[in-house]
């Protein structure tokens, strides 16, 4: 991706670090940059000063449209993690690439729902569950 | 084309539609704001009573910031059930039913993201998408 700019979508980056949540992670728009002032899903608007990069990255930014075909909506079983039997199943509910503020470290991201909350996970990991 | 954002126009964030959302998308009344292109200083009354002035708004679909929000040019799809066709949904276990129902224009009043858009309740909570990726489900 390119350098974050105005427009772009973006998510804190705390959201997709610890498994798992109660909340899906929030989109925010990028309003303005220096300072980097999002305006968030919920009505908030929060200005950053710094949003780092790599490692550091305060925030993602994303791009709604993923590499691969959207799973929005699709049963999976989390296949990355150890998960005998794949009893821990859920809904993929969100599902969108992600990149650091300057544009690198491009990844892709889906966000299931199970009963014990939201894990967001590297696309690769997750394995659509047929139906029966 | 619509008239750009402008004093007493309803809207929505942009946020609210990029990414499926937790809970309905809040809807806002423009309060005031300084007419352009683009229109700028956008002052929003939020219905969860929260208020945010917004330095720039964006033109167009691509750096919008908030979008107008109309009527349905459309038959309503209010209540019906529905699943999603834009995804891989083997045996389209996840439906449910349409709860909002909307056109979106960008900041400038052209239709910039070119289709309606509906919030699907399922239940794994509310689905935003547009009305192109749904196929209502017949009794």
């Amino acid at each position: 991706m390119a350098a974050l700019a105005a427009g772009d979508t973006v998510i804190v980056t705390a959201s997709a670090d610890f498994l798992p949540h109660r909340t899906r992670p929030m989109a925010g728009i990028v309003e303005s940059l220096g300072p980097d002032i999002v305006a968030w899903a919920n009505g908030l608007r929060t200005s950053y000063t710094v949003v780092g990069s790599g490692g550091t990255s305060v925030l993602f930014q994303v791009n709604q449209t993923p590499t691969h075909p959207s799973l929005v909506g699709a049963t999976v079983q989390i296949t990355g993690a150890p998960n005998p039997g794949g009893r821990v199943q859920g809904v993929v509910v969100q599902h969108f690439d992600v990149a650091d503020p300057a544009g690198n470290n491009p990844g892709e991201l889906v966000v299931v729902k199970t009963p014990v909350g939201y894990f967001p996970v590297p696309y690769n990991t997750v394995t659509v569950v047929p139906s029966a | 084309m619509s008239s750009p954002i402008a004093a007493g126009d309803t809207v929505i964030l942009a946020a609210a539609v990029k990414l499926a959302t937790e809970g309905l998308p809040i809807f806002g009344k423009v309060a005031s704001a300084t007419a352009g292109p683009p229109p700028t200083n956008v002052v929003v009354d939020w219905s969860n009573g929260k208020q945010a002035t917004y330095a720039a708004v964006g033109t167009d679909s691509s750096d919008a910031v908030l979008f107008k929000v109309t009527a349905s040019q459309v038959a309503s799809f209010l209540g019906q059930k529905v699943r999603i066709v834009s995804t891989p949904d083997p045996g389209s276990r996840v439906q449910g039913t349409i709860v909002q129902q909307y056109l979106l224009l960008d900041p400038s009043g052209d239709p910039g993201l070119g289709g309606e858009i509906v919030v699907i309740e399922t239940p794994v909570g509310f689905i935003t998408t547009d009305t192109a990726f749904i196929v209502p489900i017949t009794n």
